[in-house]
């Protein structure tokens, strides 16, 4: 049977980096390519020695799909391609190619300027990457090669995230990406067919938790950045150039508009115009308000939100502050926090992860006496907040992906192991399907049983119906009988009649025959009439008949009697049945080789 | 080892036992084990350095209840520990009968990898070995080679070569080791003689089974390992592996150190080429496996162009290529045009042809010099590229036209008044015009490579001294206020070129006049890189200003005995040279960068007002200091709060930055506190601290999501 192979090499019950390799049809596709900000050596990037034994990664993946721009889903992709070495097709969305290079361009600049890492991939290469990149549109089926094929589906969660359906010939996965299945204020809900997918794989972050109303999060957090604003402090908003930025924007814009605050809010990066025009570019891959409201005012032109020079730090009164990176690492916003900690008047808040090794870490969980260059110490007096604003499914939202798209198989990734198994069990219980978490390195097989879609002509349904069986039921499976015709990439099944007639050949007849020798001292014509009332008795419910000519027939089956040439009391039968008949052809034969009742 | 870390420990250790698989981040246990293993490599014992472990190690392997991630961290540190002889034998005492993991565990694959590589840690002594054989683990071991898990098959599969490789050494060792050794290892000899045959039998049995190996099982004992290890490594080499190897192995600017003669070199790289160009029915039987990895292999023509590439800089040697008559591998002009054609012709496949075949033409024309020209159509297609929707095409094909003009071979060209540029695409009057129409593209990295490109066009005009007119030098000036970083860090390496191709400042007045606007531009960006580059022109103007004879490294720091002290007679010109210094912006520059936030933008400055310091006052704070009076640009126009906007010497402002202390800051990155060992277990102690019961903590949940 034909089975599909998926092996996470990261996001295998983990919230690392995404990095996921399925064999589906004899082709070998990677899912994401992210990478783990919580190392500083190779250990950030997945081990794509593990994919081929020999690291000709060109030889044996047919495709990379990249879901969106996130680090961890996008952020190893130049050193897979141009340090390991690939130099084939790498997919993604119109926005994930704009904003890819952008991310990674970033990141590259803040590890070298932090570290002094040389051995990183530098600007070329991820330039050189970018260029072997395919971009894809919404919904538009795009043939990777004869056999594999591909079509992305809105994901939600940031700009140009793609849930895709990867098919080769009746075989296919989807795989989500990061998705969410809630509007929020610049971009919509996921979405996808009814595909009914041999394996979805999903992502699961927030796999055992039904998200509080977001209103409630986006009024907590305004609240809080307003009674800081209020008391003359500063709050620092540290960020990643994009993603949940643009979604802070916006709510901030909108509350500062409605309530007519004056206390300016910056946005700290040389990269905040160009992610900017990448919203405005790519307004249709926004939410229908965004875009409805776009001809009258453009959401990402914003009026209060202004560009932010270093010097701005050190000025007198309340401020709000979007500054990258987002973890408190390295550059500006930690250059800010550094100016700001000591006053217990302003506020940091943290609106996403940070991993070990960051100060975004430590001060989430709780020191407040930071260690810093020169053998300093800095007393974190400031008010620390932490809230999530980042954009996935909860456990209600995956059901109802499942619901959409009806999978016959699940696979969880991108998820605590603890957390998975919990909605495994929900899965499995309510849908009846397996449902898998592989670890990363694990490889999950399933089995799959291709459905061949076959027509059936309405002869041989008009037919079968006359023979008085049921209506036909797509939820009942029935078996039919006919001739399957093969043309043109279609499968037909007709009536034999209507194939030959169809295909323009003669019918041919095919007949077996026999010979039983039976000792009976009759005459041949009493012999053949004691045949006949021997049968007659034994197959009740067939048609018998003895003919003039000599003969007996049962059905299609003809018997005849001769006497034997050597012995008078031997006679010979001569059977004959066309092949319809075969079985009761052979039941006679033996039936009478037993010879006749006295 | 930082004693406050040996304090610390053992407070860590009790939150492990306690909270270990609840940990709030997934990395903190593989970094402690980085320290550990740290510690252990650099020659001490890790027990002697951290007495606490073994106890912790006890009562993980003594408790029912640990969880799987503790369990594989404690599997893995206690091969740590049991890697050193000592540490083994204080093991052994301690865990007599550990109690057995709850069932089901070993389902998890993470106990499976600490198992295994605990097991390959350990694996370093005949004692480790010996216990091994006793306790019979090879049997794991071999059900461990099918695992489900990839990771756990990889490392049980190096586990089991270092079991053969031990198995292999004491009899190594007997022959060529020392009197000591062999005493030694004859009194082991006879019960690991037998431990050993115990292994490899098994070894052996298991292979039988998976796969046929008649032959072997006739061999003499250490032949059957030698070949035992040869089988599992094989499949771990393979072709392009060693393709890589000897193309990476070509030494750059170094050809005397070649391991073999340059012209066997060349002429391997080129039957390499031609192999990638041919067809393979073409070739002999021996070399169809060679020839089914490389024909057609975009990566393996990439790397022996960049090898050819490599050779032909080698200084004092010239790139001979072999006669074509004479030299059957090298590779004729049909092989240069189908190497173009298979490039293109992946057009069938659609999509890389647009950005391959520009680059590799590129390169192909560098070293080869073929007469591309009589490709019918080359000049055209450059042309359609140029203009290509996709801004990759235009990227590739701007790159081109740069590597084209600017390729060494082109210039020896030249010298036979025939310019390749002229040969292959009539001339810089084609590709000047298409480059400069590139500097408006709406795509930044093709207009960063068409800054790139022009500074290569230019080059050789720069160095006959033929003067730019100021419409070139005012489009630069623009270029300098792109939005995007990638072209302004090319507009800035365009000066870096420009004034490295000038002989002296006079002879490029009109580069002279820009110099102040590009620096004090440049140490403002936003992008540090731009920051950076900016200092490494600052960098050349001050080392001409004082016509340092001695090009030094750029990123090396000039002690103060590098530079006598100027005579007397010299000082006037030194005085001079730092009035043009402070004019040009030099010194403004300098002082902007050393407090810039960016730590290799104020590296860079420091090791730069350090070498200022060591010409202008070599003994800073005695008498002999040469002061001047000259006012810093930077202080005038404002640009750096630090400074006190009043005329302030060279030499005082020197001084009061400190720029030893600032320096030794900068050269250590901010990894050094906050992924030390110290903050790790900091880290891990207050995570520990603020996760209280579910329910009572009134901050939301921490959950690991993305970014």
């Amino acid at each position: 049977m034909p089975e599909i192979k998926v092996t996470p090499l990261g996001a295998g019950q983990d919230v690392g980096r995404s990095c996921i390799l399925v064999s589906i049809g004899g082709k070998n596709i990677m899912l994401d390519c992210g990478m783990h900000m919580g190392y500083n050596d190779d250990r950030r990037f997945p081990d794509f020695s593990y994919i081929t034994q020999n690291g000709r990664l060109t030889d044996f993946l047919d495709c990379v799909i990249i879901s969106h721009f996130h680090l961890d889903h996008c952020g190893a992709l130049p050193y897979m391609s141009e340090m390991v070495g690939y130099d084939g097709p790498i997919y993604m969305t119109h926005p994930t190619k704009a904003i890819c290079p952008i991310l990674l361009e970033d990141f590259r600049k803040i590890t070298v300027d932090k570290k002094g890492e040389t051995n990183f991939f530098t600007s070329q290469m991820i330039k050189d990457c970018m260029k072997k990149v395919i971009p894809l549109n919404l919904h538009q089926t795009v043939q990777v090669d004869d056999e594999l094929e591909i079509k992305a589906y809105y994901a939600g969660h940031v700009l140009g995230a793609a849930m895709v359906h990867i098919k080769v010939g009746s075989e296919s996965v989807v795989y989500t990406g990061d998705y969410n299945m809630t509007p929020d204020r610049h971009l919509g809900a996921a979405w996808i067919d009814k595909c009914r997918p041999d394996i979805l794989i999903s992502e699961s972050t927030y796999a055992t938790t039904i998200r509080d109303s977001k209103r409630c999060r986006e009024r907590d957090f305004l609240k809080k950045v307003h009674e800081t604003i209020e008391r003359g402090g500063k709050v620092l908003i540290p960020v990643f150039a994009l993603g949940r930025a643009q979604e802070l924007c916006i709510l901030l814009e909108t509350f500062w508009e409605r309530m007519n605050l004056k206390a300016p809010i910056y946005f700290s990066t040389g990269l905040t115009e160009k992610a900017n025009h990448y919203y405005k570019l790519f307004i249709t891959w926004t939410n229908q308000k965004i875009r409805k409201t776009f001809v009258q005012r453009n959401m990402f032109e914003f009026k209060h939100i202004k560009a932010f020079d270093r010097s701005y730090a050190d000025n007198p009164g309340p401020m709000v502050v979007f500054a990258t990176p987002g973890m408190l690492h390295a550059g500006q916003s930690l250059q800010i926090f550094k100016k700001w900690a000591g006053n217990d008047k302003n506020m940091v808040i943290m609106p996403g992860y940070c991993v070990q090794g960051t100060i975004g870490h430590k001060i989430l969980n709780g020191q407040r006496k930071l260690e810093m260059e020169g053998r300093s110490t800095l007393d974190v007096k400031l008010q620390v907040e932490y809230m999530s604003f980042s954009a996935h499914a909860d456990a209600k939202g995956i059901m109802q992906l499942i619901r959409m798209a009806e999978p016959r198989n699940m696979l969880l990734v991108h998820g605590e192991a603890a957390k998975m198994e919990f909605l495994k069990g929900k899965i499995e219980q309510e849908f009846s399907i397996d449902c898998y978490t592989p670890a990363n390195g694990e490889t999950v097989a399933v089995t799959t049983n291709p459905s061949v879609p076959v027509d059936i002509s309405l002869n041989l349904l008009k037919r079968e119906m006359a023979l008085g069986g049921p209506l036909p039921d797509p939820k009942k499976p029935r078996t039919m009988h006919g001739t399957l015709i093969m043309k043109e990439n279609s499968l037909k099944l007709v009536s034999s009649e209507q194939a030959l007639k169809e295909l323009g050949l003669n019918e041919h007849q095919l007949r077996f025959t026999c010979r039983v020798q039976l000792q009976d001292p009759h005459s041949d014509s009493d012999t053949l009439h004691r045949i006949y009332t021997h049968l007659k008795s034994v197959l009740k419910d067939y048609t018998i008949q003895h003919l003039p000519d000599g003969t007996v027939m049962v059905e299609s089956i003809v018997i005849k009697v001769s006497s034997s040439a050597e012995d008078a009391n031997a006679k010979v039968l001569l059977l004959s049945w066309s092949y319809q008949d075969e079985d009761l052809g052979s039941y006679l034969s033996s039936l009478l080789k037993k010879g006749l009742p006295t | 080892m930082d004693s406050q870390c040996v304090s610390i420990l053992p407070r860590v250790c009790g939150v492990l036992l306690v909270s270990g698989s609840s940990l709030p981040d997934d990395t903190s246990l593989e970094k402690l084990l980085d320290w550990f293993t740290t510690i252990a490599q650099t020659g001490t014992s890790l027990l002697e350095a951290c007495p606490c472990l073994v106890d912790f190690v006890s009562k993980v392997a003594f408790d029912y209840t640990s969880g799987s991630s503790i369990l594989s961290f404690t599997l893995k540190l206690t091969g740590l520990i049991g890697a050193s002889e000592d540490g083994f034998k204080v093991l052994k005492v301690q865990l007599k009968n550990p109690n057995s993991p709850q069932p089901g565990l070993w389902e998890d694959p993470c106990l499976r990898i600490g198992w295994i590589q605990g097991l390959k840690m350990i694996l370093k002594h005949s004692e480790a070995l010996s216990f091994f054989a006793q306790a019979d683990l090879i049997e794991p071991l071999l059900q461990l080679q099918t695992d489900s898990s990839l990771f756990v098959a990889s490392a049980a599969n190096q586990t089991l070569a270092q079991v053969l490789v031990l198995c292999q050494s004491p009899s190594s060792v007997g022959h060529n080791g020392s009197k000591n050794r062999d005493l030694e290892h004859n009194s082991l000899s006879m019960e690991s003689t037998q431990n050993y045959s115990g292994i490899i039998t098994k070894v052996s049995d298991y292979l039988n089974k998976s796969v046929v190996l008649k032959e072997i099982s006739q061999l003499p004992g250490s032949q059957q390992i030698l070949r035992l290890l040869a089988m599992l490594l094989e499949h771990q080499l393979s072709l392009f592996h060693v393709e890589t190897v000897i193309l990476g192995s070509v030494p750059p600017q170094a050809s005397d150190c070649l391991p073999c003669p340059q012209r066997l070199i060349v002429t391997a790289i080129l039957l390499l080429l031609r192999l990638c160009c041919v067809d393979s029915s073409s070739s002999s039987a021996g070399c169809v496996e060679v020839v089914r990895f490389i024909t057609g292999n975009s990566k393996v023509q990439k790397c022996a162009l960049e090898a050819l590439l490599v050779l032909s800089k080698s200084p004092g040697k010239t790139l001979t290529l072999p006669n074509t008559a004479k030299h059957p591998t090298s590779l004729p002009c049909h092989s240069v045009f189908k190497l173009v054609g298979d490039l293109t012709g992946k057009a069938a496949t659609g999509r890389y042809s647009s950005w391959i075949w520009p680059c590799v033409t590129g390169s192909m024309c560098r070293q080869i010099g073929s007469p591309l020209s009589s490709l019918l159509g080359f000049i055209q297609a450059v042309r359609k590229r140029a203009c290509d929707t996709r801004w990759e095409a235009r990227d590739s094909t701007v790159e081109f036209l740069g590597h084209l003009v600017g390729a060494p071979s082109c210039w020896a060209f030249t010298e036979q008044e025939m310019e390749p540029s002229d040969v292959l695409l009539g001339g810089r009057s084609f590709t000047v015009p298409l480059l400069k129409e590139a500097l408006q593209d709406p795509e930044s990295y093709v207009r960063a490579s068409s800054i790139s490109a022009l500074a290569q066009t230019l080059t050789p005009s720069w160095q006959d001294g033929t003067a730019l007119t100021q419409e070139q030098v005012g489009r630069n000036n623009i270029l300098f206020q792109d939005s995007e970083g990638f072209a302004r860090r090319a507009a800035v390496k365009y000066f870096i070129a420009w004034f490295s191709a000038c002989s002296s400042p006079s002879s490029c007045w009109l580069l002279m006049q820009s110099v102040p606007t590009v620096l004090s531009q440049g140490v403002a960006d936003l992008d540090w890189e731009v920051k950076l580059h900016t200092l490494e022109l600052a960098e050349l103007v001050l080392d001409r200003a004082f016509s340092d004879p001695s090009p030094s490294h750029p990123y090396a720091v000039m002690s103060d005995q590098d530079h006598r002290l100027p005579i007397a007679g010299q000082q006037s010109d030194l005085l001079s040279s730092l009035k043009n210094l402070v004019d040009w912006g030099v010194v403004s520059a300098l002082l902007c960068g050393v407090v810039d936030c960016d730590r290799p933008v104020a590296l860079k400055a420091c090791q730069l007002l350090l070498k200022l310091r060591g010409i202008v006052c070599p003994e800073m704070g005695k008498d002999t200091c040469v002061v001047s009076e000259a006012c810093s640009e930077a202080d005038k126009e404002g640009i750096c709060a630090s400074v006190d906007p009043e005329c302030v010497s060279v030499c005082e402002v020197l001084r009061v930055l400190d720029l030893d202390e600032k320096l030794s800051i900068l050269t250590q990155s901010s990894d050094h506190i906050y992924n030390s060992p110290l903050s790790l277990l900091q880290d891990i102690l207050t995570a520990a601290a603020a996760s209280s019961p579910p329910g009572q903590d009134p901050r939301q949940e921490l959950v690991m999501d993305c970014y």
